[in-house]
Parts: C-alpha cells; structure tokens; sequence
C-alpha cells in the first residue's frame, strides 16, 4: 500500500503510536517529531524515577534531535502515576521547554492512562475506545500492522537436550563457523540438527561468537567497535537480521538451559540495533540469567539501560522499519 | 571514520575478555547516567496530521 495515512486528530496519532513501536507504551515518555504535516522519529523512555527534570528533558530532546529535518513535536505521557496531582507536570514543562530550544516546538502534550487519555494537565477523561477505534487504527490493522510478536517463546524451547561442545578455538574453527552461520542466514532452509548443534556450539566459544555476531551484519566494515555500536557502512539487510534472530532461538532449542545465553545476547543486541530498547533489554536480563552474570550480555544490558541508541537505528536512512503501511 | 580507543595502564581488559565485551567495557567508562532503554523508530510513510 502507498497512499499516506491521515491522521486527522488526537486519537489518530496516538493510536499510530503503538503500531509505529510495535506496543503500546507504559509508564513512558514519547516524543513525536514532524516536519510540517509529516510525521519523523518516535522515541520512546522510561517515566522519569529520580532524576532531575531539566536533566530528563535534556537526554529526551538530544535523542529528538536525531530527527534533523523536524520542526515541530508532540509529546505522550503513558502513566497510571499519582494521576491527581499531575505527575511528571514539572518534567513536562521542562521537556516543553527544550524542544522549544531545539527548534522543534511542541504542539500538544497527551496523557494516556491504563483508564483514558486527555489533554496533558486538564481533567478530561476520554475513552481509550476513541483510539481502538480510531480510523487511523482500523487502517493500520487493515493492512496488516499487529503489535510484535515475539521470536523469544519459552513454551518452545522444550525442557531437554544434550549439551554442546565448544570447538577449540583454532583459525580453522573461527572460518568454519562464520562459513556455516552466514549459510544458514543466506538460507531459506532450516539447518539440519547436527548443523544446529554445531552452530550453538560455535555459539559458546566467546571469541567465535563474537565473529558470528559480526558476520550476521553483511554491510560492516570489519572494525568490532564500529560493528557491535552498529556503525555499519550502509543499511544492514535487515531481513537477514531477523532471520537471525529467528535462528538464534531454534539454537537456543537445540541446547539445555545453561547454554542459551549467548544466542539470547545475539538477539538482545539485533534488537538494540533495530532500535528497540525495552526488547533488547528483555533478551540481556534473560541471557544473565540463564548463565549467572554472562559478561556481555551484562556489559550490553548496562549500556542499553544508560541510554546508548546503536547509530544505525539513529538515522531514518539505515534504520529498521516496521511495515506498518 | 573507524572508531578507536586508547586504553590506559589502569583500565587494561581481563585477559580472557572478548573483542565485543571490550567495547562494550570501554563505552561504559564515558556512558551517562540510567535512564533506562530507549526505543527509536521512524515514520515509514510520513502520515498527514
């Protein structure tokens, strides 16, 4: 489908909301950039917990501003906190505040709750059905676009398997199994179990897995710092990215627990690179606790938790998209 | 251009530390405070408002 989607008042956009970031926000700031009568980037972050609200809004508006062409913003609050008392009033007015600064003023501040929305600050209590049953909604469902879905299905890992061996570590090793991964990824096929098995072992060497990690993003340039930031030298070919993640999973299948955590790291870090904080910090926490403490997976998840956006995913032109339309 | 770093005396990397886990080990060093994760998505066919 080409034709643009019109999004004629609040219900609209903030029903576009969910779809453009695969769910619906909670306890979470969003900000909507535009430029005229287009819409840019949706940045979605935790609710404020103790920080300071000039510094909040500050790290909000330095991620808007990833969006160079916006002019304009919206803001969404999506609270069931202190709803009385307005909470985040002074953080909002802050945010309010800096992206006036940044040249990208705000036209309106929302707030969704688990109960209703309404105009940031007033008493309104709107239905939550005006924006299920938004006609930009009934659009968006039409042509397909669904909240995701996740790879990561712990009902299908089964309870037993074998466990699998790490290879050595030798030159040999290394090129066998990039030769191997980069096969399976070029593939349609599922590999066979000994190719699994093989594979999730590769897995487990953690210099090989780094290898494998790099060898999953075909547009690099070979540099580990420039790969694991996502500084790639074009847009990756993100279907071989979720062909990835999808792999990563049925690898995860062919081992027991205890040896899982360096394919959930995987598809931590693919999500972090595709833009998806929250999902990727899903994957890291799962992976720390299927090995106690496993050290990437930790350093990741820390890093994530501070903030850190992959550079692909900062820019429109190299970014992953949901096909919402 | 490639990044690089310069590590010094006091923060060299264990000696059984990944190529991944360094990076990720040298960015911690100048990485702001929690805020938690941040989604990041864009308009794939910009929407009239």
């Amino acid at each position: 489908m080409t034709e643009k989607l019109n999004l004629s008042g609040p219900a609209d956009l903030l029903a576009t909301i969910a779809h453009l970031l695969g769910r619906t926000p909670t306890e979470s700031f969003v900000i909507l950039t535009a430029q005229g009568g287009a819409l840019g980037a949706t940045v979605r972050v935790d609710a404020p917990a103790h920080i300071e609200p000039m510094n909040y809004a500050q790290t909000l508006t330095s991620y808007a501003t990833n969006d160079e062409e916006a002019t304009a913003s919206y803001v969404v609050v999506y609270s069931d906190e202190d709803l009385d008392n307005y909470a985040y009033a002074a953080h909002v007015a802050a945010l309010v505040n800096e992206l006036a600064t940044a040249r990208m003023p705000v036209r309106n501040v929302w707030l969704v709750t688990s109960t209703h929305w309404a105009d940031f600050g007033t008493d309104d209590h709107n239905s939550l059905d005006e924006i299920r049953d938004s006609n930009a909604n009934a659009t968006l469902v039409y042509n397909g676009s669904a909240q995701d879905v996740d790879v990561y299905n712990p009902a299908l890992l089964g309870t037993w398997a074998l466990s699998v061996q790490a290879p050595a570590g030798s030159e040999e090793d290394r090129a066998a199994a990039c030769t191997a991964w980069a096969a399976a990824l070029d593939s349609t096929e599922t590999p066979d179990t000994q190719t699994m098995r093989e594979l999730a072992g590769a897995f487990q060497h953690k210099m090989i897995r780094d290898y494998l990690f790099c060898e999953t993003i075909n547009t690099q340039n070979g540099n580990f710092a420039d790969v694991m930031l996502g500084k790639f030298n074009g847009r990756p070919d993100w279907e071989r990215v979720d062909r990835a993640e999808a792999l990563a999973f049925e690898l995860m299948k062919a081992v027991p627990s205890g040896q899982r955590a360096p394919m959930l790291t995987l598809m931590g870090w693919l999500e972090w690179l595709k833009g998806r904080g929250t999902q990727a910090d899903r994957y890291l926490k799962l992976a720390a606790s299927d090995v106690e403490d496993f050290r990437l997976a930790v350093l990741l998840r820390e890093l994530i938790g501070r903030g850190y956006i992959a550079d692909v995913a900062r820019d429109s032109t190299t970014s992953y998209r949901r096909r919402i339309i | 251009m490639a990044t690089g770093y310069i590590r010094t005396e006091a923060d060299q990397p264990a000696p059984d530390t990944s190529p991944a886990e360094e990076v990720a080990e040298l960015l911690l060093l100048t990485a702001g405070e929690p805020t938690g994760p941040v989604n990041i998505s864009w308009e794939q066919e910009p929407g009239n408002i």
